[in-house]
């Protein structure tokens, strides 16, 4: 369990992460949600021991990643793919970091094969593909077998090709009962994976919880009503809270009511229906509802939506 | 991969393994040998020696290059530090080792180990070459071990590993190759130079206490005590590290990476 308490940084007058409180619960994905900016690099750099925190703490089952006597066993983090000295070869690399630790020397062809990176393991890193350097970067991470994963944004800058591997070794992973945590600005990437979400913006705490929660959090879906007599039923509609919004002459999209009240309205007003369908929102539209309030830079046309 | 935990043991050979994957810094590492065993020994076939005559009957006068090779060994200590910052893989080894002291001492002993035992053999070779070529009347049949010759050819052979040492800690002070390498050209090569015009004539004795005049004292294996003993020499060159070594411990431990 990955534990943040009141886990704040600020740079100077900047502040990264402001008072921020989530737990991430053992055995599922958790996506770490923001827009660029947000923290959630800051937060992982924290929670491995590279950033110290202002105050506050963020712990590995209570413990500080630092005061483990075998961090990698515990926790693989992979924070960005061009952590590798460009004349060293992928064999070595992993050779230097499994020594720390006493690992095996045969740990390191393993996970060279997990990877599918053993044909270039002896190769200079320097001259890898960032989507090889991606996966260079997961073996290292997975070195010590590790219970927790740590991963931030693993599938920016990949092809189509290294995004279908990423994200079927981490469901791979989650399938054998370890704890994900990735950090993602794509909503729609997280919502292929993630069982939790941890959403936040400007460093602050948005929300956190399961996906379903925060879709519910985020408020009522929207009804689409077709209908021949649309005027009159937007006049009826109306109410405090509720937002009708006229698509074409027929078509109405009403927030703030679900498909059963404006059906009984309908009926009460004698106007008749085409069509009546509700929809929840999808997790990005949540997100991007959540999120726009809290974030940093945009522009005025976007401030103004 | 039970008990896998991290260790001294494992710190050392995670740095070893590091030391000898990178090319560039190998490289460094057999340049300054290779510079110091060349240069040496044609001193020593030529029967030339550095400096005035009575430096011909100096018994260990060869040894006056060393500090050539110990240039080269600050680069490659420098190098072994800041190559790890400049690639980001800096962030691969703290995740790694993240109370990070044990990283730093790693580091210093292997860089500083491996010279001294390379300094080591190369002063062993380069005595026997002495005493082959026979080209210096002083040194002839002079043992490794008489103190004529042990003591000037430890002091020379010390300032190689030193050179290394120096080199990991003003790395890891500034972390950056090129700050570093002119911070050790500007301050402790140049600046003994160019101080005095700057510092009042009260204060010029300082500049015996840098670390490269204390070395020159350890260097001359007795045969002077001026400005001061070797003892003190040694304490001021240790001193030097201790203090560089301290802050650049402080900052690795207080900084993010």
């Amino acid at each position: 369990m990955i534990t943040a308490e009141h886990l704040t940084k600020r740079y100077g007058e900047k502040r990264a992460v402001e008072d921020l409180s989530f737990a991430v619960r053992p055995g599922a994905v958790t996506g770490f949600l923001g827009p660029n900016g947000a923290g959630k690099s800051t937060t992982m750099r924290m929670l491995v021991g590279l950033d110290s925190p202002t105050s506050g703490r963020i712990t590995i089952d209570g413990t500080l990643y630092r005061d483990l006597p075998d961090p990698l066993r515990h926790v693989g983090v992979v924070l960005d793919a061009r952590a590798v000295h460009p004349g060293r070869s992928a064999y070595h690399h992993l050779l230097a970091v499994a020594r720390t630790h006493g690992i095996p020397d045969s740990r390191v062809a393993e996970v060279l094969d997990l990877v599918g990176l053993s044909a270039v393991a002896r190769r200079r890193a320097g001259g890898f593909s960032l989507g090889m350097s991606q996966r260079l970067g997961v073996a290292t991470a997975l070195l010590g077998d590790p219970q927790v994963l740590v991963l931030d944004e693993p599938v920016n800058g990949l092809d189509p090709d290294g995004v279908l591997w990423i994200r079927r070794l981490l469901a791979g992973l989650a399938r054998e009962g370890r704890t994900v945590f990735l950090s993602s600005h794509l909503m729609s990437e997280l919502s292929l994976i993630a069982d939790d979400l941890v959403v936040i913006g400007q460093g602050r705490l948005l929300a956190a919880g399961t996906a379903q929660e925060f879709v519910a959090r985020a408020g009522a879906g929207t009804v689409r009503v077709v209908s021949p007599q649309s005027a009159d039923l937007a006049t009826a509609l109306q109410g405090p809270g509720v937002t009708v919004t006229s698509i074409d002459g027929a078509t109405l999209e009403v927030h703030g009511l679900d498909a059963r009240d404006v059906g009984r309205i309908a009926a009460d007003h004698g106007v008749v229906l085409f069509e009546l369908l509700s929809r929840s929102l999808t997790l990005e539209e949540a997100f991007m509802r959540i999120t726009r309030n809290a974030l940093e830079y945009r522009t005025p046309q976007e401030a103004a939506r | 991969m039970t008990g896998a935990r991290i260790s001294a043991r494992g710190l050392l050979a995670s740095e070893w393994t590091k030391l000898w994957s990178v090319r560039s810094l190998w490289l460094t590492l057999a340049a300054a040998f290779a510079l110091t065993i060349g240069l040496c020994a044609y001193m020593i076939v030529d029967g030339e020696m550095l400096g005035s005559e009575e430096a011909q009957d100096i018994p260990f006068g060869w040894t006056a290059i060393y500090p050539v090779g110990m240039l080269v060994l600050v680069v490659f200590g420098v190098l072994g530090v800041t190559g790890e910052y400049s690639s980001g893989s800096i962030r691969t080894t703290m995740v790694a080792a993240p109370r990070r002291t044990g990283v730093l001492l790693a580091k210093a002993a292997v860089a500083t180990g491996v010279a001294a035992v390379l300094g080591v053999c190369t002063s062993v070779l380069l005595h026997g070459l002495l005493q082959l070529a026979g080209t210096v009347p002083a040194a002839r049949g002079v043992s490794l071990f008489d103190p004529d010759m042990f003591w000037g050819v430890l002091g020379g052979t010390l300032v190689l590993p030193y050179g290394a040492l120096l080199g990991i800690v003003l790395g890891s002070l500034v972390r950056n190759a090129a700050a570093a390498i002119c911070l050790y050209f500007g301050v402790f090569q140049m600046g003994p130079q160019i101080l005095p015009a700057f510092l009042p004539d009260s204060l010029a004795g300082v500049l015996d206490y840098m670390p490269l005049a204390a070395l020159d004292v350890l260097r001359a294996g007795g045969l002077t005590s001026e400005p001061y003993g070797a003892g003190t020499a040694a304490f001021v060159a240790a001193a030097w590290i201790g203090v560089l070594g301290g802050a650049s411990w402080w900052l690795l431990r207080s900084r993010d990476v």
